[in-house]
């Protein structure tokens, strides 16, 4: 019977010793309550007041979410999942529309249980000028790889009418025998590095020829084409305002009835292609023509980089953006475009978005 | 967890016959098992508790059974992420060997296909297990797997009136999603147990159990093409990470023990009375491949699951007279489960199940034998999903009776027959209520020769919610060829 006893102490033992505990914190118990606020000073002395019925984009691993301010200023939320968060608040000034108030919170950490009060104070943004305003390169939806509907939009922010003339459109995908990474200021010296592609529009910067006048869109076309000839999922891009044309290729597309941005790199015989989801495109104004020494983050209008895989590392330079923009899947036929229009708080992860079907020439 | 504990038992004491299946006579008789006597359908801690350890008392002659089944299940009454029909084919040879005082052995080999029409979205090969962690692509489509499963067992009197059995097991199988995200499955199964029965006096044994397992199911989503796959790691029903690449592969691993033990009493031939007892704990971790600051991790746990279950049954049988035999069976059951990420609290379960069941078989003639059996249960469920602010309490009243009959058309020719009717109040699987569940079942059993018989089996099963248009149904077809003296 001893053999009895031992067997019924190991089994009390097991029972009761090798049971887990659940943690004790209950996810989906967080709470925030946000303050957004903006300064309507016009002089040095602070005039803080709420910002009503602004738009508040909750991100964080789980997606994105759309709120709205109360008429307090405040957003309250419970019931959130922990996770490390950023908020992005969005409205229009309250007196001039053209000026957007943007603010943003990074690495909020919400934890269940937990209410967290963060302060959003925006920031009045305007007439920024050119920024690039949509990226479409993932391919539309088909089965082969048909790639080359891709486009840029440009978009002009600013009141004035801006010119085209020698401002250039960069990829940015080199790296030094991998030591440096794409897009990184390399040699410190204040040249953005990296630089595979590079077409300018005709003309030199000073010159007034190509008007890029407010509130318009741009289009430039990988192929200036109606892509859906070749796959019935794309888009036409037939009366794109602008075509990438390599002319040191032996037969690039070339619609005559679109005007071209020509490639800057005779070395470079090879077609105008982006990552379809991760790369860093660049526009300057064209005053730095030296890109074999790197372009002038000075010169540098607008970049972004952009990774379907975000916990990647982000590789350009800080001055140029301070976030990654969420790339959709390759062959989705989704494009990445600012939430608003030319809307540029310099942290492309808070300002863009990913579209279902991408709008060339359209928000 | 009693999704978990029904979905355990369907597949592996069924689809992967092992050692312990119930016969096809019994299950011919709308599978009652309370008051029917059968050589596999005795209360002893082999048939009833499935200790390997009492296969020496329980076997005593060799045999070879081959079983090829077929099981379908199909309806509109389901959950968001299942098949729209679930085919099953699979053959199983069993053989078993007495070596006289030296022992008894048991092998068994299978080998399934199981093929899964039209699933929606999920790409784990068990979605709905109590925890939260489910894995989606965007589409519906097909996944067939198949593979084998072997086992072997042996058991053998250790010391004087002290009996000590072990098994091993092994299975893997193979699956594919043929459309859009094309994952592949590797799943691959270890169990182990170990039994000891000891003689108490002439008619009690009183036996005790480990068994334990470990199982990973690898999922790679790889396209041959330079395309990207979207999957989603949901964390509760509403909220789901989202992973965009190609190619993404996850691992879900589950690690369990179990503690069995039983008592059995069998006085003489006109009764016996069994107590069964398991404990069991597993846990479940799906593991991600991550990359943080261009690193790439492997094996970052993104959810992990805690199952706990307590099972006490007893069931009893006695012959009160030569033709009537009247039996008993009771039984409590507790699941507990959580789940949690990120050490938080996501999910939290807990059901408790009472059943009690009564039947009494009675021999008309020489050539007719009828059973009934009343099954009652009753269901506490508490489900805290706590990261999609939902929680509920449900319990469930539920009642089944069943009646079989076995009739002896020619000699040693039997057709046998069963149907069943039953009432589940709450249907804590599908969530529906006010079940109407429906069983009707056919066989034939041939024991002509002396050499081998054969049993066949066809059932087919039926549930529908009282207030819907929908229902679910499940149909069996099993044989057995069971040859004798091996």
């Amino acid at each position: 019977m001893n053999f009895l006893k031992i067997i019924s102490l190991i089994l009390i033992f097991y029972l009761y010793g090798c049971m887990q505990n659940p943690p004790v914190v209950q996810d989906g118990n967080g709470s925030v309550v946000l303050k957004a606020v903006w300064d309507k000073s016009l002089d040095s002395i602070p005039d803080i007041v709420p910002l009503q019925n602004a738009q508040v984009i909750l991100s964080s691993q789980y997606g994105m979410q759309v709120f709205y301010t109360g008429s307090d200023g405040f957003l309250r939320l419970n019931h959130l999942p922990s996770a490390i968060y950023s908020i992005s608040i969005k409205a229009h000034h309250p007196v001039d529309a053209s000026i957007i108030l943007v603010g943003a919170v990074r690495n909020l950490n919400i934890v269940s249980g937990q209410t967290t009060t963060p302060t959003d104070t925006a920031k009045p943004v305007s007439s920024t000028g050119i920024a690039i305003n949509e990226i479409y390169s993932a391919g539309p939806v088909n089965n082969i790889f048909y790639i080359y509907d891709l486009f840029l939009e440009l978009y002009n922010s600013s009141d004035s009418i801006k010119f085209l003339d020698g401002m250039q459109v960069m990829r940015v995908s080199g790296t030094d025998n991998g030591l440096y990474k794409p897009g990184g200021d390399w040699y410190h010296n204040g040249k953005m590095q990296g630089i595979t592609y590079i077409y300018k529009f005709p003309g030199r910067p000073g010159e007034r020829n190509f008007p890029f006048n407010p509130k318009q869109f741009l289009v430039l076309a990988g192929d200036a084409i109606d892509h859906r000839k070749a796959v019935s999922t794309s888009i036409d891009l037939s009366h794109a305002d602008w075509e990438f044309y390599n002319q040191y290729m032996a037969a690039d597309i070339d619609n005559p009835n679109v005007p071209n941005l020509i490639n800057m790199r005779p070395d470079n015989g090879t077609k105008f292609l982006i990552g379809l989801n991760d790369d860093i495109v660049a526009v300057a104004s064209g005053v730095d023509t030296s890109w074999n020494e790197g372009i002038d983050i000075s010169s540098i209008l607008d970049a972004v980089q952009y990774r379907a895989d975000i916990n990647l590392p982000k590789y350009i330079d800080d001055r140029l953006d301070r976030g990654i923009v969420q790339a959709p899947a390759r062959y989705s036929g989704k494009s990445i475009q600012r939430k608003e229009p030319g809307m540029d708080t310099n942290d492309g992860s808070l300002d863009w978005e990913i579209l279902s079907s991408p709008t060339p020439g359209r928000q | 967890m009693k999704m978990k504990f029904i979905f355990t038992v369907l597949f592996l004491g069924f689809f992967f016959p092992t050692f312990f299946s119930q016969s096809l006579r019994t299950m011919s008789m709308a599978g009652i098992t309370i008051p029917l006597k059968d050589v596999d359908n005795s209360c002893d801690p082999y048939d009833f508790g499935g200790n390997i350890s009492y296969l020496y008392l329980d076997e005593t002659t060799s045999w070879l059974k081959i079983n090829p089944s077929l099981n379908t299940n199909w309806g509109d009454y389901k959950r968001p992420y299942d098949a729209n029909n679930v085919n099953l084919y699979g053959i199983n040879f069993t053989g078993l060997k007495t070596l006289s005082t030296a022992g008894t052995f048991i092998g068994s080999v299978s080998y399934i296909y199981d093929s899964r029409i039209n699933v929606n979205r999920s790409v784990k090969y068990n979605t709905y297990q109590g925890d939260p962690f489910f894995i989606n692509d965007t589409t519906s489509g097909n996944i067939h797997y198949n593979g084998p499963a072997v086992n072997f067992g042996y058991s053998f009197e250790l010391l004087s009136d002290l009996y000590f059995g072990a098994s091993v097991g092994y299975k893997i199988l193979n699956g594919f999603k043929e459309i859009y995200s094309q994952t592949s499955t590797v799943l691959r199964d270890v169990d182990g147990s170990l039994g000891l029965t000891y003689k108490l006096f002439n008619s009690a044994y009183l036996s005790a159990g480990f068994s334990t397992y470990n199982s990973q199911e690898k999922l790679t989503i790889e396209l041959a093409d330079p395309v990207d796959d979207e999957i989603y790691n949901y964390h509760g029903d509403t909220y789901f990470i989202t992973q965009i690449g190609n190619p993404i592969s996850e691992k879900i691993k589950e690690v369990g023990y179990s503690w069995n033990s039983q008592f059995y009493l069998n006085p003489d031939k006109n009764s016996e009375a069994g107590l069964n007892f398991v404990y069991s704990n597993s846990d479940q971790k799906v593991l991600l491949n991550k990359s943080v600051n261009g690193n790439s991790l492997l094996d970052v746990e993104d959810g992990y699951s805690y199952f706990n279950e307590y099972l006490v049954e007893f069931k009893g049988r006695y012959d009160l007279t030569p033709d009537l035999t009247v039996g008993l069976k009771g039984s409590w059951l507790y699941n507990s489960c959580w789940s949690s990420s990120q050490s938080f609290l996501v999910w939290d379960w807990n059901t408790k199940t009472a059943g009690a069941g009564i039947g009494a078989s009675y021999n008309i003639s020489p050539f007719l034998l009828l059973s009934l059996e009343y099954n009652y249960s009753h269901v506490n469920a508490d489900s805290s999903k706590y990261i999609d602010d939902h929680f509920t309490t449900v319990y469930s009243n539920d009642h089944i009776i069943r009646i079989g009959g076995e009739y002896e058309i020619f000699n040693k020719i039997f057709l046998r027959a069963g149907g069943g009717y039953g009432f589940i109040g709450k249907d804590i699987i599908y969530g529906g209520s006010n079940i109407k569940y429906f069983l009707t079942t056919f066989g034939l059993g041939f024991n002509l020769f002396e050499s081998f018989s054969i049993d066949f089996l066809l059932d087919y099963n039926n549930y529908k919610p009282k207030q819907l248009d929908y229902s679910h149904s499940l149909f069996d077809g099993l044989i057995t060829l069971k040859l004798f003296n091996i």
